[in-house]
């Protein structure tokens, strides 16, 4: 078996072989997913909003310049879909319960889970624009400059907005006593 | 409420681009505000709590409700008129294309003889046709053979493919590929993990192939067409990393040998 860079796995698809793509959404479904649910916290919009990225992905594989790397392309309808999401209703909920990965037990998870939780309850609290680049920075581990393309904005501004964000997120964990020693 | 340029260092601190002086003159204020060292304390360890942050598994039909919804005709190549007519266009094609495919089809037979017949300790000589994995795909809707991994390369005066197939503990790597330039073509694997038992051109030409320890390497000019052959060592397969040089690295792919449910991904 052959693996193929996301370019050649792109050409395919163009060449009209599907199972191409296939192995594209088997290769970013989960981090997609994983991201716009950190950014709705929001089980059932995060999967829509993953299907909807991928078809507009294939909708759009033309317009693709390999000169990009397809991840950076393919993030970059996700934050954007994830704003048209967000614009069409107010996210200021809560993060579902049934959050929580299908694959551990509610036992399992008990302690992290807590956690993992308050921390994306206070992530929430900000701004959709200062979540954003908290996620994209730590949870995707992304360079600002990879950010600033993303969401088109100048690196400095990326820089900026973390730096606000790092202290609102600071804030907040602070006020709930989500502290060092949680 | 912390001075914006004391709060500005904090920053500048947790990103790793402040300098030693202006990190003495942070120690020795947040040395005296309780407040300000609490928020530092916290936003320091902002990455490492985001990073707990549970990784959620993606519904197990998203794949499928993906792939339902979009059109798999979208970006189709024209289908050929039907099965016989695509091996006729074969024989109406200019005379070098001819050569192409009958050397392919003579590889494909040349594959299967090889192996079955070859006996490597009794191993080979049980060789059962229902073992071959899946990566040669005959009758697609086209109607045309092709192999499902084959893998197509169109980098700088430099166009190709490279496809693999396994059958049993036999791995044969087909490679085809077009160079104005002189290049370099290098198979990688670890050593011992693979056996390389011989290899065969379309057009007979020196290339100064190399064995080498965990791979072999050669020179390429012009078109030519190879088949190279291995012999698993690794029952469970290995990966084997081809790579095209020129001075530089100009293109590389991983080639997994394993077979059956044994196979990656």
């Amino acid at each position: 078996m052959i693996e193929c860079e996301d370019k050649t796995l792109v050409r395919q698809c163009l060449g009209g072989d599907t199972s191409a793509f296939a192995i594209l959404i088997d290769r970013y479904q989960r981090p997609l997913f994983n991201t716009a649910l950190r950014m709705t916290g929001d089980y059932e919009e995060a999967r829509d909003i993953t299907q909807s990225v991928f078809m507009k992905v294939y909708q759009k594989l033309e317009t693709y310049k390999p000169e990009h790397k397809f991840f950076s392309w393919i993030y970059r309808m996700l934050v954007n879909e994830s704003i048209n999401f967000l614009n069409q209703r107010d996210r200021a909920q809560v993060l579902d319960p049934g959050l929580i990965s299908e694959s551990k037990t509610p036992a399992d998870h008990h302690q992290a889970a807590r956690l993992s939780d308050r921390i994306q309850d206070a992530l929430l609290e900000l701004q959709f624009d200062y979540r954003m680049v908290v996620l994209l920075r730590y949870f995707n581990d992304m360079s600002y400059k990879e950010i600033g393309y993303l969401i088109s904005v100048p690196e400095k501004t990326v820089k900026s907005r973390l730096y606000t964000a790092r202290r609102l997120l600071a804030e907040i964990l602070l006020e709930r006593g989500i502290v060092s020693h949680d | 409420m912390i001075d914006q340029h004391y709060m500005d260092l904090i920053n500048r601190k947790i990103d790793g681009t402040i300098t030693d002086r202006e990190n003495a003159e942070l120690e020795e204020y947040l040395a005296g505000e309780g407040e300000a060292r609490r928020l530092y304390d916290e936003m320091e360890r902002l990455p490492d709590l985001i990073r707990q942050l549970d990784i959620a598994d993606p519904p197990r039909d998203l794949k499928q409700r993906i792939l339902e919804s979009v059109d798999p005709k979208r970006y189709k190549s024209p289908p050929s008129r039907n099965r016989l007519s695509g091996i006729r266009g074969i024989f109406h094609r200019p005379a070098a294309l001819r050569y192409v495919y009958s050397f392919a089809a003579g590889l494909l037979i040349g594959i299967a003889v090889y192996a079955v017949s070859v006996d490597n300790g009794g191993r080979r000589g049980n060789l059962d046709p229902r073992d071959v994995s899946g990566t040669i795909v005959i009758g697609g809707e086209t109607g045309d053979f092709r192999t499902a991994d084959r893998n197509r390369f169109e980098l700088e005066g430099i166009a190709g493919s490279i496809e693999s197939a396994v059958a049993g503990d036999v791995v044969l790597i087909r490679l085809s590929v077009m160079s104005a330039k002189q290049i370099e073509l290098a198979f990688e694997y670890e050593p011992g993990a693979l056996n390389f038992h011989g290899y065969r051109q379309r057009v007979a030409q020196s290339n100064s192939l190399e064995i080498i320890p965990g791979g072999l390497q050669m020179k390429h000019q012009g078109e030519n067409e190879y088949m190279f052959v291995f012999e698993n060592g690794a029952p469970s397969g290995t990966t084997v990393v081809f790579k095209i040089h020129s001075g530089e690295l100009l293109y590389n792919c991983r080639i997994k040998t394993a077979t059956g449910d044994s196979k990656g991904r």
